[in-house]
């Protein structure tokens, strides 16, 4: 079987202190397990020294010509998926939460056509290790995967990870209709909607390197409602294209 | 309804329409979205030279005042206009993001 095309997509907001360690690493386990993982970062406009970082390092990536935010850039790295025919398009924080390690894992469930897509999850063994966020944040990561639950009778346990892999399919569906904001948990519900397969795995997060978290305390109130009003206006959306 | 209150709201009315051609002359604002402005003129302009129809309809609905008829118009029409810019907003916001994405995508082809 020809091998599967990879591209690991990394949205970076003002990541200078971690995106040249997050591109080694990855380079590194290439070298080290005879993988080939493309890698693409998108620069959303960053304000800092991200970009000279990139040029000067000869990382590929895209500078995007003005700031679109979380869902905006990761959706460019779907569209350059879907244009230059990858089979699968992994999802993956610059700020070194994310273990490339794991990325096999995830890659796994899709390549073996099972399933269309597959998270990185913190939350599926009880008593798992690694970082898994303040509690506050898990108990609203909690609240969201009751919502997912209720609205589509699957539960997911991570619905916030920013850790996914997904299949050919999804990277046509998402590079035309992607949420510009808290892009994860709302997909879920239109990806279940249409009865693509959705797979959790087990994977350890380490706490960020460096820099800013993209999602700050003050916001979380807007954060929830914002998510709970999404995942429910999609859930009486119509679609088309149900497979 | 005084005739110079009359004479005062069709002026009033008339420049609001003036003022919006000016701008579609100058394609400040398109033909589009001129139309619902030159319609919100024209009820307010039939309401000031046929008081009675909005007696009428002050009656039919129970208000004690016709002018608190003519807020509650005028509020409506506001509404579907804010709407409507709402709407437009949320379009254009989701065309700018794909040109940018196209765009960013084309400069970094090499």
């Amino acid at each position: 079987m020809k091998k599967a095309r990879i591209l690991i997509i990394i949205p970076a907001y003002n990541e200078e202190a971690n995106i040249l360690n997050t591109y080694k690493k990855i380079m590194d386990y290439n070298k080290n397990n005879n993988t080939n993982y493309d890698v693409l970062v998108i620069n959303d406009g960053s304000t800092d020294n991200t970009e000279m970082f990139l040029k000067e390092f000869n990382i590929p990536h895209i500078k995007l010509i003005e700031n679109l935010g979380i869902g905006g850039a990761v959706q460019t790295g779907y569209k350059y998926a879907y244009e230059n025919n990858y089979d699968i398009a992994v999802q993956f924080d610059g700020d070194g939460q994310h273990n490339v390690e794991y990325v096999k894992d995830i890659i796994d469930p899709i390549i073996s056509g099972k399933y269309d897509l597959c998270i990185g999850s913190r939350f599926i063994l009880p008593d798992q290790e690694g970082f898994k966020s303040s509690k506050a944040r898990r108990i609203g990561i909690k609240m969201i995967s009751s919502l997912i639950k209720i609205f589509t009778g699957k539960k997911i346990y991570d619905p916030t990870s920013g850790f996914r892999a997904i299949n050919k399919d999804i990277i046509k569906d998402f590079s035309s209709i992607y949420p510009m904001e808290y892009p994860e948990p709302i997909s879920y519900i239109s990806l279940l909607r249409k009865n693509y397969k959705i797979k959790e795995v087990s994977v350890v997060m380490n706490e960020r390197t460096g820099g800013k978290s993209s999602i700050h305390t003050w916001k979380n109130i807007y954060y929830m409602i914002n998510v709970s009003l999404s995942i429910f206006i999609e859930s009486i959306k119509r679609y088309k294209d149900v497979k | 309804m005084s005739n110079n209150l009359k004479i005062l709201a069709i002026i009033f009315l008339l420049f609001i329409a003036i003022i919006i051609t000016l701008f579609v002359r100058k394609n400040k604002i398109s033909i589009k979205y001129s139309i619902i402005w030159y319609f919100m003129c024209l009820i307010l302009a039939i309401l000031t030279l046929f008081p009675n129809l909005l007696g009428l309809v002050t009656n039919f609905f129970g208000i004690q005042i016709a002018s608190n008829m003519v807020f509650a118009i005028m509020i409506g029409g506001l509404f579907i206009i804010t709407i409507s810019l709402t709407i437009i907003v949320s379009i254009q916001k989701e065309q700018i993001k794909n040109l940018i994405q196209e765009i960013s995508i084309l400069k970094n082809k090499k």
